[in-house]
């Protein structure tokens, strides 16, 4: 999605201003974001009529991922100590310095990470897995990849559920059918849990890593 | 045959497919923190470590280009072909592209991340495309310390690329439901769902030639398999849509159509200038007008040559020399006049 102010950066924070029980979401890009924090400066005009309309600066914001509190927190607390990246530089950009940057702002990632991706907990490839663990296997060029350790169908079918569940929610959202997104949702949940249930024990190269087994080799 | 130019699977509708995986090493800062001897070593890294896998005899199958060594034309030619992202263009370091000789599997040292592995498919075929890209993947994960956490899985520069680190995308060609103005409503759905819908030529570009990107942009609590299933699954519904689409245009003013696209390919086979945007909006016309059936005798691998052949650069690289403007015009109009003939001539 899109900035809702430049519509040229990919948009990975949501925004809510609220004034007098009127509440309006915004998708921005950090760059777009810091500066709507930052009062606005030069912000022209989605931002300026809010500006116009009396609302100003931070402390109007009310739910923001980098104005939220626990933010503000990781701007005055942290830096890298590796690269000296600080918090306030990842508003700015939306890029973080280094990977212990990750270790240093981890809270407050994981805030960010909640509202941007399906979940905090990579679920994926894990390094030093063998090919035969992420080659995909021979299935027809409609069927796309799974990895070994998981059947076909156990994989294919439940996910094709998910897949279409999740548009119909999408497409409930846009409609504003709340009363059939939360039965979407729910269904969604069911189908998540029986698809956990349903797949077999992975293989020993789907286990987890040990816990200092940062990287392959 | 390069990639681009070959017919692959779903074509009436999907021009390629992309997969991108994106890497970075452990202990060393993301790109945009690096200073120059930092990046110096990224490169020499990644790139000794191609080497130690691919011994003299298989490097023959790969280019290794380094970027401050181009003229700038070569690098536009390398970006029109989605070779090269914009952020590879940008001047610094020794930003590198390591690319088969057949054009689908490349990896860019440098980029926003250390290391981005790319491969590229014709038509529908994420599977082939992951397939290439992981390969390679592994194989350099063997040897290289990356960036990684327990809980994010791979550390990527940006935090929306972290976890998989994987773009699966896909370049559609839906002139049905760009006409029948669907693709706004299709567009706000499909954002909600967790898909980035953008022009040909990424982030921030407009919809030409009827060519619409869609990529997924979770990365992270999903495994490689989902994204891509979850992907190839939408993309088969898109598909579905837009050949309905079409057949709305057909019904609504069959002749009107026809006239479109016979008046395309007149105007391409017959001009003596053409500047890029006009060819690239008949050459469409003609796309949709052969996917209908309207033109017979013209195969679509035609357009592709024609397609990867027409930017501003790849013409100048093409001709050996920097050209004007109408220069550029007028050897862009040869071009496509030679190709749809010599195209026309060998199907009969």
């Amino acid at each position: 999605m899109l900035c809702d102010h430049c519509h040229a950066n990919e948009a990975n924070i949501q925004m809510r201003l609220t004034r007098n029980n009127e509440t309006t979401d915004l998708n921005l890009c950090p760059a777009c974001a810091a500066k709507l924090q930052s009062g606005g400066g030069a912000f022209p005009p989605l931002f300026d009529s809010f500006f116009s309309h009396g609302w100003s600066g931070p402390n109007l914001i009310g739910t923001a991922l980098f104005g939220s509190e626990a933010g503000r927190q990781a701007e005055q607390i942290r830096h890298c100590s590796h690269c000296g990246q600080s918090y306030q530089d990842f508003r700015t950009t939306g890029l973080l310095g280094c990977s212990h940057c990750y270790e240093t702002f981890r809270p407050w990632l994981e805030q960010v990470l909640k509202r941007v991706q399906r979940d905090t907990k990579h679920v994926g490839h894990l390094p030093g897995q063998s090919d035969q663990s992420v080659v995909v296997s021979k299935v027809a060029p409609d069927r796309p990849a799974h990895c070994v350790g998981t059947s076909p169908a156990a994989e294919t079918e439940p996910t094709d559920e998910l897949s279409r569940l999740r548009l119909q929610l999408a497409e409930a959202v846009q409609n504003e059918d709340y009363t059939l997104a939360v039965g979407l949702r729910d269904q969604i949940k069911a189908a998540q849990d029986a698809a956990a249930k349903s797949l077999p024990v992975p293989e020993q190269e789907e286990q987890e890593p040990a816990a200092d087994q940062p990287t392959a080799d | 045959m390069a990639w681009y130019i070959e017919a692959g699977p779903q074509e009436n509708v999907v021009l390629s497919s992309r997969v991108r995986i994106a890497r970075n090493l452990q202990e060393l800062p993301f790109p945009n923190r690096l200073n120059p001897e930092q990046a110096a070593a990224v490169e020499k890294q990644i790139e000794g470590c191609f080497l130690s896998l691919y011994p003299s005899q298989s490097r023959a199958d790969w280019n290794i280009v380094r970027l401050a060594e181009l003229e700038d034309m070569q690098r536009l030619a390398l970006a029109e072909k989605h070779f090269l992202s914009r952020r590879m263009l940008e001047p610094g370091y020794n930003k590198t592209l390591i690319i088969s000789k057949d054009e689908s599997l490349s990896m860019m040292i440098l980029e926003e991340d250390h290391l981005r592995i790319q491969a590229m498919s014709a038509g529908l075929d994420l599977e082939q495309a992951y397939r290439s890209a992981s390969d390679l993947t592994c194989k350099l994960e063997a040897k290289l310390p990356l960036a990684w956490d327990d809980q994010f899985g791979f550390l990527t520069a940006c935090p929306t690329n972290t976890g998989t680190g994987l773009r699966a995308s896909v370049m559609l060609f839906l002139p049905g439901l760009i006409r029948t103005d669907q693709l706004r409503y299709l567009t706000d759905i499909l954002g909600k769902a967790g898909y980035a819908v953008r022009g040909s030529n990424g982030e921030g570009s407009k919809v030409e030639g009827y060519r619409v990107q869609i990529s997924n942009q979770m990365t992270l609590g999903l495994a490689e398999s989902e994204i891509l299933q979850d992907l190839n699954h939408l993309v088969k519904d898109l598909i579905q849509k837009e050949q309905e689409a079409r057949r709305q245009l057909q019904r609504a003013d069959s002749t009107g159509l026809e006239d479109q696209v016979w008046r395309a390919k007149g105007i391409l086979e017959n001009a003596r200038r053409i500047s890029f945007e006009e060819a690239c909006g008949l050459l469409a016309e003609l796309r949709l007008g052969i996917g209908l059936g309207i033109i017979e005798q013209l195969p679509l691998t035609a357009l592709n040559r024609i397609d990867a052949n027409i930017g501003p650069a790849s013409l100048q690289q093409i001709s050996g020399k920097p050209l004007s403007a109408a220069e550029r015009d007028q050897v862009r109009a040869r071009l496509i006049r030679d190709e749809l003939l010599g195209a026309e001539r060998h199907s009969k």
